[in-house]
């Protein structure tokens, strides 16, 4: 079963009442939640090293383009590897490049291990 | 000079001006994807910088000469998307479908995507192809690909696109071959310029996105990158491994104590480089500028038009041309930081402490170049993506110490501030000086704060900063940059300089003295305007002589040296300063000469960086505003100096 279509093809907009432009992972990922209830974690909680893929953006507004337009969409893979010094911004892989967040940003990225989302998503 | 720049752009360059009949390409594609390099491999020095009508984006054109004809092309923003969210967005997405006013839509499109990360750049892909003009998908980075083992097969991506695909490196000129074969199908009506059949629905989707109607935004990127990774797929893109080189000098760079030494020691060469290494080459040029206006005294007959020229002209002009190489100096460095990468990395390290005081990163750049000056800083405020941000930063650039103030801080502290020893090695007058220093960045700091906490008030917008794999830069795309700069700073301070300047010598001369020559600079119409505001600045400690100064020192602050000079009538040019000094002792005492220094630090005595704050900002509420709020402060700070001492 090719469960990306689900993905993609059933993606949906919620917005909810503060204006935060909220993306679930379709149908499929809130069945899965209710099912199994794997504690969502979100970017900036991820140690170094650890892949993880991006499930869900709460990023209100506007503000959410300047991450879709450099590939940080839900499903898309990401894996912190430097933490710049004295708490700044940390350096994130992203498609093989590197981008930089705040912490505030990537608190707002919901995301679960690659290996896990594997087995319902096809991450790539 | 404004003469100069103004016929440069009226008159027939010959192989820079758009004709008519030259068919337009847009070169668009996102930033870091080599588009500029590829710009100047296309059209070497044939090249030219102007603004977009009535916007403050920079417009870089060139044309490219081929046997069968010339083809101008267009370096648009770097873009993500056409999305118009920022204002070079706006001009992107505007010029490609032909809705810029005084341009029409280009006859194509190179489309050009880093080789190397086509699975996120190919994102672009859809919404350009979606504008259905003729379009080339170049690919640059091909060696890099390569090296860190990466390929795509560019004949399969070329089918599933439906437009031509070139591989090529953009630096390496006999790789843009195929570039230029599509330029020059635009005159021969080649195979190569079929215009884009719309092949999916994804294209349709985001060719009404162009049009307007925007669709909800998450779906449509969704929908983009699913895309993206069915071409990449199609075309057998294989990711490159990632960069180890650019791994282990981060490792170096961002490390948690190597990173700040670096950074500290970064920006200790660069200061180091504009303040010592730079004098020689000023000293060169204050000189020429010098010879060359004895020269003309010299060869004209003595006559108004002689006094114009050389005490106007010469003088008002003459003091800005010597911060040139200081200026390219500084631009050098910039461009090698930003080229080589470390300029992403020096922003994310600044972005705790900025992000603190209410700026970001990005601000970091442009509050470095302001203490060289303020007028390409608060150019170099554009790469601040967010709007309040970039506005806080072009506010807070003028409190940065510039080199203009130098001359003026040397002669008052020579001539007031004892040389004795204060701490240790550390001499008063040093100590002097850094503390001035110190109360710049103080200010701007303060003003940042205050700003973001009031008028500029507002969540913080995502800090999301790309940092590119660090790369050689090369030598060529260095020094069009610099030549880019100059003349756009040449210009830019060139006319405003060379008008006030002129006024400035039309008030010394009327009304005519008895003699029918000039009149005694107290009777001069500057030095009733100096007389008139005497009761202003009294509480200050300052007289009418100073106050002409002050009036004179609204076109540049260093012009100040040169007025008070004029007006105390020091005629020996070897011992200007000291006898200027030793005039100044007559009517300045400590705590006077400590207010005029105050006032130096905060007050906003540079029309240039007026006019660039007013064509940056697209109106005069915030260099009026700025304006206002450093005279306050520089008033009061005066005042309090002068009170206490």
């Amino acid at each position: 079963m090719r469960i990306s279509l689900n993905l993609y093809g059933d993606l949906s907009v919620h917005r909810t009442i503060t204006g935060a432009a909220l993306l679930s992972g379709g149908e499929l990922g809130s069945r899965r939640d209710s099912a199994s209830k794997p504690a969502d974690r979100t970017l900036a909680d991820v140690p170094l090293e650890e892949e993880v893929v991006v499930v869900r953006m709460e990023v209100a507004g506007e503000d959410i383009e300047p991450l879709l337009e450099r590939g940080i969409v839900p499903g898309c893979k990401v894996c912190p590897v430097k933490h710049s010094p004295a708490g700044g911004p940390t350096v994130y892989r992203v498609d093989g490049h590197l981008i930089a967040l705040r912490r505030e940003t990537a608190s707002c990225l919901c995301v679960r291990s690659a290996l896990e989302a594997a087995g319902v998503l096809d991450a790539n | 000079m404004s003469n100069g720049a103004q016929s440069a752009a009226i008159a027939p360059a010959p192989a820079v001006a758009a004709s008519p009949g030259h068919p337009r390409v847009a070169l668009v594609g996102p930033p870091n994807s080599g588009k500029s390099t590829l710009f100047n491999g296309l059209t070497g020095l044939r090249q030219k910088v102007a603004n977009y009508p009535g916007v403050t984006v920079e417009r870089r054109s060139g044309v490219v000469v081929e046997a069968v004809g010339s083809v101008e092309v267009v370096d648009l923003p770097g873009v993500h998307s056409l999305s118009p969210r920022s204002l070079d967005q706006r001009v992107t997405r505007d010029f490609l479908t032909g809705r810029l006013e005084g341009d029409t839509q280009p006859e194509a499109v190179i489309l050009v995507l880093d080789g190397t990360r086509l699975k996120t750049h190919l994102m672009l892909a859809d919404p350009v192809l979606g504008l259905g003009l003729p379009t080339l998908v170049v690919l640059t980075m091909a060696d890099e690909l390569k090296r860190r083992g990466g390929g795509v097969d560019v004949r399969l991506l070329s089918a599933e696109l439906g437009v031509e695909v070139a591989l090529v490196n953009a630096r390496d000129g006999a790789s843009l071959e195929p570039v230029r074969r599509f330029l020059r199908a635009l005159h021969t009506g080649g195979e190569e310029i079929r215009a884009c059949p719309v092949v999916s629905a994804a294209d349709a989707t985001t060719a009404e996105h162009v049009h307007g109607r925007a669709l909800p935004v998450i779906d449509l990127f969704a929908e983009r990158r699913k895309r993206a990774r069915t071409l990449g797929r199609s075309a057998a893109f294989r990711d490159p491994r990632p960069s180890d080189v650019t791994h282990r000098i981060d490792s170096m760079v961002l490390h948690r104590f190597w990173g700040p030494l670096i950074f500290v020691a970064t920006i200790a060469v660069v200061f180091e480089a504009i303040f010592t290494a730079a004098v020689p080459l000023m000293d060169g040029t204050e000189a020429l500028v010098a010879a060359s206006g004895e020269l003309v005294a010299r060869t004209l007959p003595e006559s108004w038009f002689r006094s114009l020229l050389i005490d106007g002209v010469w003088a008002g002009v003459g003091s800005v041309v010597v911060f040139l190489p200081q200026i390219l100096i500084l631009f050098a460095f910039i461009a090698i930081l930003e080229d080589s990468g470390y300029m992403a990395r020096a922003a994310v390290i600044a972005d705790r402490l900025m992000h603190r005081v209410g700026l970001q990163g990005r601000s970091f750049l442009p509050l470095l170049s302001a203490y060289a000056c303020a007028v390409p800083a608060v150019m170099a405020a554009r790469a601040v993506e967010d709007e309040r941000d970039r506005i806080a930063t072009i506010f807070v650039t003028p409190f940065m110490t510039c080199s203009a103030r130098l001359p003026v801080y040397a002669l008052l502290i020579a001539a007031f501030i004892p040389a004795g020893p204060l701490i240790g090695p550390l001499g008063m007058r040093a100590a002097v000086l850094m503390g001035l220093y110190a109360l710049g960045l103080l200010a701007a700091i303060a003003t940042a704060a205050l700003l973001k906490g009031t008028l500029l008030k507002g969540r913080p917008h995502p800090f999301v900063m790309e940092l590119p794999p660090y790369r050689a830069p090369s030598l060529r795309s260095i020094g069009t940059r610099l030549l880019d700069r100059t003349k756009v700073f040449l210009r830019r301070v060139g006319k405003i300089i060379l008008t006030v300047a002129v006024v400035l010598w039309v008030l010394t001369q009327v009304p005519g003295g008895p003699s029918g020559g000039p009149p005694e600079i107290g009777d001069s119409a500057l030095g009733r305007m100096g007389q008139v505001i005497e009761p202003a600045i009294e509480p200050l400690g300052f007289d009418w002589r100073i106050g002409i100064g002050l009036v004179t020192s609204l076109a540049a602050r260093e012009v100040i040296v040169g007025t008070l000079g004029t007006i105390y009538g020091v005629e020996s040019e070897d011992d200007q300063n000291f006898e200027l000094q030793a005039a100044l002792q007559q009517d300045l005492d400590l705590g006077s000469a400590v207010a005029m220094l105050i006032f130096f630090v905060f007050a906003l005595q540079c029309m240039s960086t007026v006019a660039v704050m007013r064509r940056e900002t697209g109106g005069w509420m915030w260099p009026a505003l700025q304006f206002t709020y450093m005279l306050v402060l520089a008033y009061a700070g005066a005042w309090v100096a002068n009170a206490l001492l």
